[in-house]
């Protein structure tokens, strides 16, 4: 699967030292302590309840554990959710 | 994002709540159309509820029905729906937009008009000047016209005044004029006598202009001749000099010599009142008075709608607070006293430059705790005045008003 143009974008973010979610396609995860967080750059909602949340990502899946769950807001390729968070999974 | 919840009060948004369904695909699908959700949460028996703005609401709901949900409309917030709601209450929108009116009109009408700076003109006058260039009480604002040309107007129309400032605050217009400093009169030049105007005894005449008729040390009654215009020539000219004279006047006087004095401690308590047709009800500065001794001043408003004074008017009410003290004047102070009010009273009913030589009390006697008083006083003043000319030996000769 490793394309010529993924190489040379990894290869660029290691070394310019740049984020990795800037080129790479990965999700940023922002978490405010139990409370609150924040996903950047996921492809779609897979499952939502008040105990789950499943977003799709271009490689592998994150899933985000708890109770109460609420997304505060979504737009575009950002969501942010509220309530309890227990855990968080990245699935490959 | 400060000020968010302004800009979604602006655009209206609603609560949506959803039954069954496809919901993590309507969430997608929405994201796709640019459809903002938020506060996306669970209830209870399966419902989905979030809120959405209202523009996009209209286009959410082909996605709802595409993903087989059935939906409930919640509560709905925002300008939009008031305005709606408004549009129902027809009574209440054509209230609110006769308030406004009313407002407007009310506040383009000149209410009140200031004219300050007035020394010797009549503030009258300087209103009837302004009502004929436009500007009166009731006038319609926008109909003034230019400032500056209405102040050179009014230079124009009332030439006593140097400097005129014409200024609108809101329903308010002050005027603020300068008075010219009066000229000095211009030297008479037709003929003209000088005549006596008290009776006196001439101390001293110094003719400029004519021929006196007196001497030094004669007795002249009012309206006798001074200084004729007559100097034998077949011209008669224009007489003028100075007549100096002892002149006497008589003044009563009483003095109480148990004088209370007021004097003001500065202190004062404002108190506002809503005037309904004479009966005042208070509306500001509640509370007792914090002084025994005080002195009220008031001022009252004058609401009127054109020429119709209005039943309600508003009262301002300074209390000012007043120290008395009594003094109680000893007879040689009560006499002094005396003398310098009638000093007082004679300079104001002689000449200008007159001087006043001396004072001898007539009369004096104690009675109901006053000092009554006659006295006698002796000044020295011109008593000179010009009249109309009349030749002499002429039967009205010298006796001219």
């Amino acid at each position: 699967m490793w394309s010529i143009g993924k190489r040379v974008k990894k290869l660029a973010t290691d070394f310019l030292d740049l984020p990795k979610d800037a080129l790479l396609d990965v999700p940023r995860v922002t978490l405010i302590g139990g409370l609150q967080a924040y996903v950047e750059n996921f492809h779609s909602v897979m499952e939502f309840s008040d105990k789950q949340l499943r977003l799709q990502l271009t490689k592998g899946q994150l899933i985000i554990k708890g109770s109460t769950l609420e997304i505060k807001r979504i737009v575009d390729d950002q969501v942010m959710i509220e309530g309890q968070i227990d855990a968080i999974q990245y699935v490959q | 994002m400060h000020g968010q919840w302004i800009l979604d009060i602006w655009k209206g948004y609603l609560i949506v709540t959803l039954y069954g369904g496809d919901i993590p695909n309507l969430l997608n699908q929405a994201r796709l159309e640019q459809i903002a959700l938020w506060n996306i949460r669970h209830g209870r028996n399966g419902s989905v509820q979030f809120y959405t703005y209202l523009d996009d609401f209209w286009r959410l709901r082909p996605v709802i029905r595409a993903n087989r949900c059935k939906l409930r409309i919640g509560k709905r917030t925002g300008i939009p729906f008031w305005i709606r709601k408004g549009l129902r209450r027809k009574a209440f929108v054509a209230g609110f937009l006769v308030f406004l009116l009313m407002l407007y009109t009310m506040t383009s009408f000149v209410w009140s008009i200031d004219i300050e700076g007035t020394k010797t003109i009549s503030p009258e006058s300087v209103q009837a000047a302004l009502r004929n260039l436009g500007i009166y009480r009731g006038a319609f604002k926008y109909k003034i016209g230019d400032l500056d040309t209405l102040q050179s107007k009014l230079l124009d129309v009332m030439p006593q005044l140097s400097w005129a400032g014409i200024q609108v605050h809101g329903t308010n217009i002050t005027v603020q004029v300068v008075e010219k400093i009066p000229q000095h009169q211009p030297e008479p030049t037709g003929p003209q006598n000088v005549i006596a105007k008290k009776s006196g005894t001439i101390t001293q005449i110094l003719v400029h202009r004519g021929k006196s008729v007196v001497q030094k040390g004669q007795t002249v009654y009012k309206g006798e001749l001074l200084i004729t215009g007559d100097i034998g020539a077949n011209q008669p000219v224009a007489a003028s000099g100075t007549v100096k004279a002892q002149v006497w006047y008589t003044s009563k006087v009483e003095i109480p010599l148990q004088v209370t004095h007021k004097t003001f401690t500065g202190e004062k308590v404002k108190k506002d009142f809503l005037m309904f047709n004479r009966l005042p009800i208070q509306v500001w500065g509640y509370g007792q008075l914090p002084f025994a001794h005080y002195e009220e001043v008031s001022k009252d408003s004058n609401w009127q709608i054109g020429s119709f004074k209005l039943p309600v008017q508003f009262r301002e009410t300074d209390y000012y607070q007043v120290q008395t003290s009594s003094a109680t004047l000893s007879l040689p102070q009560a006499k002094e006293e005396g003398m310098k009010l009638i000093q007082k009273d004679v300079h104001t009913q002689m000449d200008a430059n007159g001087t006043i030589m001396k004072q001898d009390v007539l009369q004096e006697k104690l009675e109901h705790g006053k000092l009554y008083m006659e006295i006698l006083t002796e000044a020295e003043e011109d008593i000179g005045q010009t009249s109309a000319y009349t030749p002499p030996n002429s039967p009205e000769s010298g006796d001219t008003q």
